[in-house]
């Protein structure tokens, strides 16, 4: 389709003719030459010839310069502007009824040379469009944001059009642009003019279509005529890459506080992307840098790694340099930097014997390098009852139920309810009935009996040394673990070799348990806050009979392992999977393995706020300082970890502060808890939830919560800047007239590439000949 | 009191318009600075083999008991030639007097003191490819007839300046005084050196270039055409403002590569504008001659 120039003012068009005067002069000059005898004629002769070529040349140049000042002085006024298809579009007969869609998606956000977004072009076009139009014309300004209002009806008050268009600005989100020309649709079948018109300002970007072969004009009325304002950034200057993803995993063997994030890069361009830069920050601090080049199109992925000082909640970003679209250079994310864990260990059977001593195996496992795990030991609850809350698990290690007062089992169920974690292991002192008596409302499931696969040797070992009479035999007989569920959190390091290091272990004697059915049957008072469910088995027997039940009490978790954890029942704590699990275990029933960020989002996306035993989010600070509420969860689980409050629809990309309530002591922070504070943030806005004392004391009002702060990111659909070829874009407009103008740089609109107004750059011609003819004159 | 070219304009003839500027310049000059046989004792010289023992001072030799040699101031009869181009570039006059008018009026007022000095004057008048000549004459009659023929004149044609040298050069004789008129304005490259040639053979050339002010500042500031003067053509129609700087710097060259080569050549060279007061040019050209006189021992 040719482009051609049309003018807003074509009258003025007539003064053109003032270009003609310096011809007119320069004839009537040369008839007007007064002769004059001159005696050295001959010294003009040389003079003329030797300089004759210059003046000539001089005299064109200066004619030009004329010329073209008094063409483009009038030219300039008559305001022409570039249209592809032939006449004004504006000039029609008869009233026609316009939409004027507006795309204000993200890409729009994209910034030319000069510092000119694509949203400030597209709505230059489109005020110089409505400006244009005849006044007999109604028109309705839509924004393309499928949130925002529609306009009711159409309008003859051109200023409220031009008000409304002012108004429009660009988003964050990705927005189809087949919905905004089925809601122009919409809003032109209300018009009863028969002559209609759609005029859509947008960059054209390929990923703004959803269509999949259906002409976008089936959503309007037949003959509508399109007019298309090109807003799109020049193809040289359309450079963008983005951060599209980035996996964040922490680093075992370099501690519990070291993390790999895995940035993904990609060049949406078709020019290579050279010496590019990634940056990791955490908060206001550059953590690390990685470099990349990438080829047009291709895709570049680089990891950084990064070991924070302390626990704690953590923000940040990853960032790559700056480009035509700045919103998609930065990816943030929210991070839980796990705590240190406190375990109090009570042995139920000590012995001077290390190795007949009923803690001496979990004390070691929990003790280990790396493991990140503060343990100590007690032999009787009574002397730690008051330090109970300083410590987030608690380990019962073949604790006879009878040693243990009421006040000291109601001082536990307090601790567990609280949120605390209980670890419960048998063993030879431990009577079915007592224990069942005493801690049943705690422990998931009630003891029956004591199953012995295998009779325990007097001062075991037997297994591994071999003393006995017949090791094989006696080793075939022991029970093995067989169904182990490695998609639990304590479980979930054994998920590589399928519970390899566990299924080695042999057990010589265990607890049986009682069904659910029955113990529910029983009709014993258990408390509102006991697990009816009987717990989830973690790992059981070949026989079928629980070996790990873990459930919860109160807002606390409890971990049962039906047989001892030393030597006389087992042989496990000298296998290899002891140690990994014991820590695992503590670390789950203190809560440090869990990261209660939400997992990121991307812009008008739904974004849940998980709620813990300790947080509950109800509001967010947006990043541009709005506060905003949260809805509540619907109750699809009767899992309290999975209820929470959600925002239907994140508006822009950043980090989203939580304010809620912190309830209960199961988030004890140790010392370390405020030096993950955000920048900016102080620490009374983190929960303390220490100060709670022993009761489960409620703090009600919204406070900072920054274990819930949430990272949103931009749609990365927006980030292919790349323009719809104009014959598909044709194409997908049917048959429908189409006429393009642009302020930028369309395909065979040359004159305008600059990306000024054709009157600006007429005016700028003008000037430049008037500078050059002052320059030759004076010469 | 210098006379300019406007109040000479005012005068009715060449006679009047002569003897203004005779009147205006000191009289009594014109000694021979040929020391040489005459009654006028010049100075006194030491003897060196070589020179006439006539001349030997005997008194002197008798007074000092040395050799002194007599040294007299010869007093001889001047035969001069007034040539004057007549062209029509000569007639060019941006003010009252053309430059021919100039021209004329400056070689009466040379043939009026010259006769009045006893000196034998002559004119050659060089007009449309032709020469008019009267040869050397003495005595006011002759200088009448000198006035008359130069009273007449007006610029017509084309005159080449080898035309010229050579004309003069068939009608001198020996050792004559050559007082040549012209703007020098010749198409032909290096036209003057067959002019110069002559003060080679003897002749004691003097050359007064005579020329317009407009010529040499080239005032014009309209668009002109720009005829010629000696001959019918077209002309050349431009803009001053174009030529200007290139035309003086021609004009400027030209000047002064005249003078040089007239100096160069050992031959008197004066320029004469329109502006000029024509008794200063004379008496310029008076002092001139005197100073080069000491060396080459003649005055006018």
């Amino acid at each position: 389709m040719p482009g051609s120039l049309s003018f807003a003012s074509p009258g003025l068009l007539a003064l053109c003719a003032c270009a003609l005067l310096p011809l007119i002069v320069h004839l009537l000059g040369r008839r007007a030459r007064r002769p004059i005898p001159f005696a050295a004629l001959a010294f003009l002769m040389r003079s003329q010839a030797r300089t004759s070529r210059a003046l000539r040349l001089r005299k064109i140049l200066i004619f030009c310069a004329r010329t073209l000042l008094l063409a483009a002085i009038p030219l300039a006024l008559a305001q022409p502007f570039l249209t592809e298809g032939g006449k004004n579009p504006a000039a029609q007969s008869g009233p026609t009824a316009t939409v004027i869609a507006v795309d204000t998606s993200l890409s729009m956000r994209a910034v030319d040379a000069r510092g000119e977004d694509s949203a400030a072009a597209a709505q230059k076009l489109a005020l110089r469009y409505l400006q244009s139009l005849p006044s007999g014309d109604p028109a309705a300004v839509l924004s393309c944001d499928p949130d925002s209002t529609a306009p009711e009806s159409f309008s003859f008050d051109r200023a409220a059009s031009e008000e409304a268009l002012r108004s429009l600005s660009p988003g964050w989100k990705h927005q189809s642009l087949d919905d905004c020309l089925a809601r122009a649709g919409s809003l032109l079948e209300k018009s009863a003019l028969p002559a209609k018109r759609v005029v859509l300002a947008s960059d054209f970007a390929q990923t703004a279509f959803h269509t999949s072969g259906e002409a976008l004009s089936a959503g309007v009325p037949p003959d509508t005529e399109w007019v298309l304002l090109d807003a799109a950034l020049p193809a040289v200057e359309a450079v963008n890459a983005a951060v599209t993803s980035l996996a964040v995993t922490p680093i075992p063997s370099h501690g519990g506080r070291a993390f790999r994030f895995s940035a993904t890069i990609r060049n949406f361009s078709d020019v290579p992307v050279r010496d590019g830069t990634l940056s990791l920050r955490i908060g206001q601090e550059t953590a690390a840098k990685s470099f990349f080049d990438l080829e047009p199109g291709g895709t570049a992925v680089r990891t950084l790694t990064h070991r924070f000082a302390a626990p704690g909640d953590y923000s940040g970003q990853v960032s790559i340099g700056p480009d035509a679209l700045e919103a998609d250079n930065t990816f943030f994310f929210t991070l839980g930097v796990p705590r240190k864990p406190t375990v109090l260990i009570v042995n139920g059977s000590p012995s001077a014997d290390r190795l007949q001593d009923e803690a001496f195996f979990v004390q070691a496992a929990l003790d280990a390098p790396m493991g990140g795990i503060q343990a100590s030991q007690c032999d009787s609850l009574s002397t730690r009852l008051d330090d109970l809350k300083n410590f987030d698990a608690l380990f019962l290690l073949n604790l006879s139920a009878a040693g243990v007062t009421d006040e000291e089992a109601e001082a536990v169920r307090e601790f567990v309810r609280g949120g605390g974690g209980l670890f419960l292991s048998l063993g030879d002192r431990i009577d079915a009935d007592a224990f069942n008596a005493r801690w049943g409302s705690l422990s998931p499931r009630q003891l029956r009996l004591v199953k012995t696969s295998v009779p325990p040797q007097p001062h075991a070992a037997p297994a591994s040394s071999g003393s006995s009479g017949n090791p094989g035999k006696r080793s075939r007989q022991a029970a093995r673990l067989a169904h182990i569920d490695v998609s639990h959190p304590a479980l979930d390091v054994f998920a590589r070799e399928d519970g390899e290091g566990l299924r080695t272990a042999r057990f010589f004697r265990y607890f049986l348990t009682e069904n659910v059915q029955s113990a529910n049957t029983q009709g014993s008072a258990a408390p509102e806050d006991a697990d009816s469910t009987g717990g989830r088995i973690l790992a059981a027997f070949e026989d079928g009979a629980p070996a790990f039940i873990a459930g919860n009490f109160g807002k606390g978790r409890v971990l049962l392992f039906t047989s001892s954890v030393d030597r006389s029942w087992t042989d496990f704590p000298i296998r290899t999977g002891f140690l990994p699990l014991m820590q695992r275990v503590a670390a789950f029933l203190a809560r440090s393995l869990e990261d209660l960020h939400p997992a990121p989002v991307r812009t008008g996306e739904a974004l849940t706020f998980p709620a813990s035993a300790a947080m509950q989010a109800r509001e967010v600070i947006l990043p541009d300082g709005t506060k905003m509420p949260l809805a509540p969860t619907p109750a699809a689980s009767q899992d309290a970890d999975k209820a929470g409050s959600r925002l239907e629809d994140a508006p822009m990309p950043g980090i989203y502060l939580a304010l809620g309530e912190a309830i209960g002591q199961a988030v004890a922070l140790d010392d370390g808890r405020d030096e993950g504070l955000l920048p900016g943030q102080q620490s009374g806005q983190r929960p303390n939830v220490n100060d709670s004392g022993a009761g489960a004391a409620k703090h009600a009002a919204a406070m900072r919560l920054p274990g819930l702060d949430a990272a949103v990111n931009v749609d990365v659909r927006e980030s292919d800047l790349r323009k719809m070829p104009a014959d598909a874009l044709q194409r997908l407009l049917g048959d429908g007239k189409v006429t393009r103008l642009s302020s930028r740089n369309s395909r065979g609109m040359s004159s305008d590439v600059s990306g000024l107004p054709p009157s600006a750059i007429l005016l700028l011609i003008a000037f430049l000949c008037f500078a050059a003819e002052c320059l030759l004159m004076k010469r | 009191m210098s006379i300019d070219t406007s109040l000479l304009a005012g005068l009715p003839s060449l006679k009047l318009r002569a003897e203004a500027v005779v009147q205006g310049i000191l009289s009594g000059i014109h000694k021979s600075s040929c020391q040489g046989q005459s009654v006028e004792f010049a100075e006194h010289k030491e003897y060196t083999p070589g020179d006439d023992l006539r001349h030997l001072d005997w008194k002197a030799f008798g007074k000092f008991d040395r050799y002194y040699v007599k040294r007299f101031e010869q007093e001889t009869e001047l035969r001069a030639i007034l040539a004057v181009d007549a062209s029509g570039s000569m007639a060019y006059a941006s003010g009252a007097m053309s430059k021919l008018d100039i021209a004329a009026t400056l070689a009466a007022a040379l043939a009026w003191i010259l006769i009045r000095q006893q000196d034998a004057v002559g004119l050659a008048v060089f007009r449309d490819g032709s020469m008019r000549f009267v040869p050397p004459g003495t005595g006011p009659s002759h200088l009448r007839l000198l006035l008359e023929s130069l009273d007449s004149l007006t610029g017509q044609g084309a005159v080449s300046l080898e035309q010229m040298a050579s004309s003069l050069a068939g009608r001198a004789r020996n050792r004559e005084a050559l007082f040549v008129f012209s703007d020098f304005f010749d198409e032909a490259e290096n036209a003057v050196r067959p002019l110069l040639a002559l003060h080679a053979c003897r002749h004691e050339l003097s050359l007064f270039q005579v020329l317009d002010t407009d010529e040499i500042s080239f005032p014009f500031d309209a668009p002109a055409r720009f005829l010629p003067m000696e001959a019918p053509g077209e002309g050349l129609a431009v803009h001053p403002r174009d030529l200007r700087d290139s035309y003086l710097g021609l004009m400027a060259g030209f000047i002064e590569g005249l003078r040089r080569q007239a100096l160069e050549a050992g031959c008197g060279y004066m320029k004469v504008t329109s502006s000029d007061s024509l008794d200063l040019v004379l008496r310029a050209f008076a002092d001139q001659r005197n100073r080069a006189g000491r060396t080459s021992g003649r005055r006018i």
